[in-house]
């Protein structure tokens, strides 16, 4: 054989990665196994990942959803769980940022028998108590906790506001005993801030009694002192009769439902018009509820909200007061002129009696429209009699534990914690168990289908591997 | 019209539109087919596999494509790695004792059809080109491959010009000598 020459070796080599004679698509063959996009890629990377262990990744994502429920369950349990402030929706907490105007008409309308959350540095409710009509009111103050103590102590340092109050013809006491009223059951004003208690009149013998108290109990019983009937006079004189609609709603916890559901029935006086608008018991046991509307004396409300809160553990205890004063003055106003009207008309009846007849008949239609107001706004008049004269009071009573007493050692006090808590503990870990059950039966569609789609990716996935 | 350019294509392909690969395809895919097997011993099917992965690459990574190299550089130079790749898998299972995958210098003249209408030199021309060093030889063919320029070629391997002029100077010396060598 002779040498090959350039040529030769030129054209072996371009034949060897001569273009290919055959006809193919790999390029089609290609693009089924990849996608088309890296990103899409990149994104399904994790549908892969977790298809290759579909039992795995669902135990883990109920398992995930049912740990973020536990700690979304407990911290709404703890957020909401009743605090003395959540336990007075309706007590009359004065803030900073209250206007004059507002803090009058809430002292106004709580004239009488309330509980008052205030904010000491409202310099608008101390004002409000200067120059509203409650000047004469007693209030007792009873500090509640070290930050109050601290404003409370601020208020005392502000000139402006420290004026005000000295102007005023109120007691306030508000370092005495704060560690009792810290200490006292939900029921009290703990947590509520300052605390107030508005008496009915500054010379009562209660203003006396409550300055001297050293206990929620002692402020109370002071508050349900007759008050001095002179000073009543005095009262009424300088306001009027103020008519006050007042409704109660106090929320009971007892170890016997019924009996306190029979109970509360007795405390009524009947000979006094008070009597049971509404009752009803449901369920048994740990289970069972009651409910109760009374109208009783509003004279009588204070003792017989004492008397109901012997009869179990207060959970809650909301008073409103609703000042139909106005209205009533107004509505009797208007009668007054309605039956002057009237008197006129049959009058002038009496001495057109030769008139003719359709002025006659005109006379008597309009006699008549003016009677049928007359009735209405009389009607309107006794209503508003009753429910100033008689005060509602909305008992629930549900199932719980009897009160507890208090602890006798610090032993006893940590028992009592650990026990609270194992029963806490318990019920979280029930709701958590319950939510798991509800979410593992009622999202079996979800599940099934989640797992198809996991089935469905994993065997993609292993088939693509293959190939 | 005049007919889109390979970027154009790769853009529009990476945009969602399928069928520009298929153009692309059509451009390039008998060429990478001829030059895979020609670096990889003539093993068809290995060829297909290393171009088809270089299909697979560049649907995957279509939308990095940076333009700094020209498209068609891009391609070869995918396929040149993946027929590595492969050659060197390959050579790893024959030495693993897997007799059917050994590449043997001379594989091509096993196949009966091809050798009988090849010259007996071109069949010792080929014989010396598989016997020389991988590099010498992967440079000698991407040189003489008809659808590459030296440019391009140089650009395809990433070496300068004139690296590539000298080694493929260098190659063809060693060839010449083989075959001299042979000549009686």
């Amino acid at each position: 054989m002779t040498t090959p020459t350039d040529a030769n070796i030129e054209s072996v080599l371009r034949d060897m990665t001569a273009a290919s004679d055959q006809r193919t698509s790999l390029w089609r063959a290609a693009l089924k196994h990849a996608p088309a996009r890296a990103g899409s890629r990149r994104r399904l990377a994790w549908l892969a990942a977790i298809a290759q262990r579909p039992l795995a990744s669902a135990a883990v994502l109920i398992v995930g959803v049912g740990a973020i429920f536990g700690i979304g369950t407990v911290t709404r349990h703890t957020l909401t769980s009743p605090t003395p402030r959540a336990q007075f929706p309706d007590a009359f907490q004065w803030r900073t940022s209250e206007s004059l105007a507002t803090a009058k008409r809430q002292v106004n309308s709580m004239v009488g028998q309330d509980f008052l959350g205030i904010d000491p540095r409202s310099n608008a409710a101390w004002q409000a108590i200067r120059r509203a009509d409650v000047t004469h009111k007693s209030l007792i103050c009873p500090s509640t906790t070290a930050t109050d103590m601290s404003r409370y102590a601020r208020f005392q340092y502000d000139e402006s506001v420290r004026d005000a109050v000295n102007a005023a013809p109120v007691t306030l006491d508000g370092f005495r005993n704060d560690q009792d009223a810290y200490d006292s059951d939900s029921a009290d004003l703990r947590g509520l801030g300052q605390g107030m208690y508005v008496y009915e009149s500054a010379d009562s013998p209660g203003k006396a009694d409550a300055i001297r108290a050293t206990t929620f109990d002692e402020l109370r019983l002071a508050a349900d002192s007759p008050p001095n009937a002179d000073a009543s006079a005095a009262d009424a004189s300088t306001f009027g009769e103020r008519q006050v609609v007042r409704r109660a709603t106090i929320e009971i916890k007892t170890h016997d439902v019924r009996a306190v559901f029979l109970k509360a029935q007795y405390l009524i006086k009947p000979t006094r018009g008070e009597y049971i608008q509404d009752s009803g018991i449901r369920g048994e046991g740990d289970k069972a509820t009651a409910e109760l509307t009374i109208r009783v004396d509003a004279n009588r409300l204070s003792a017989f909200l004492n008397e109901m809160r012997a009869l179990g553990d207060v959970q809650s205890e909301v008073l409103t007061g609703d000042d139909v004063t106005t209205q009533i003055v107004d509505l009797e106003a208007r009668l007054r002129n309605e039956q002057r009207v009237e008197a006129e008309l049959l009058e002038l009846l009496e001495s057109r009696k030769d008139a003719k007849l359709d002025e006659i008949l005109k006379l008597r239609q309009s006699l008549g429209e003016i009677r049928a107001r007359i009735e209405t706004m009389t009607g309107q008049r006794e209503q508003y009699r009753r429910l100033v004269s008689l005060a509602t009071v909305l008992i629930l009573i549900r199932a719980g534990d009897a009160v507890q007493t208090a602890p006798e050692s610090h032993w006893q006090a940590f028992t009592q914690l650990m026990s609270s808590s194992w029963h806490t503990g318990v019920a979280y870990l029930g709701e958590v168990v319950a939510f798991l059950v509800r979410a593992l039966v009622g999202g079996l569609i979800f599940w099934i289908a989640l797992a198809g789609v996991l089935i469905y990716l994993r065997r993609k996935l292993v088939r693509r591997n293959a190939e | 019209m005049d007919a889109p350019s390979d970027e154009t294509l790769l853009r529009q392909f990476a945009d969602g539109r399928m069928s520009a690969l298929g153009t692309l395809a059509q451009r390039y895919e008998a060429s990478l087919l001829g030059l895979a097997r020609g670096l990889l011993h003539k093993r068809d099917d290995l060829a297909h596999d290393a171009v088809q992965e270089t299909w697979v690459r560049v649907i995957r990574f279509a939308h990095t494509f940076n333009g700094n190299a020209g498209v068609k550089t891009w391609l070869y130079r995918i396929a040149i790695n993946q027929c590595r790749d492969l050659s060197s898998m390959a050579a790893r299972h024959a030495s693993h004792g897997d007799p059917a995958n050994v590449i043997e210098p001379n594989a091509n003249a096993q196949n009966a059809e091809t050798a009988a209408i090849e010259t007996e030199r071109d069949e010792t021309i080929r014989s010396a080109v598989d016997a020389l060093d991988v590099n010498k030889r992967e440079i000698l063919l991407l040189c003489y491959h008809k659808g590459l320029t030296h440019n391009e070629a140089a650009a395809a391997l990433e070496i300068p010009v004139g690296t590539l002029k000298s080694r493929l100077h260098a190659a063809l010396n060693e060839l010449r000598e083989r075959l001299n060598q042979e000549a009686p």
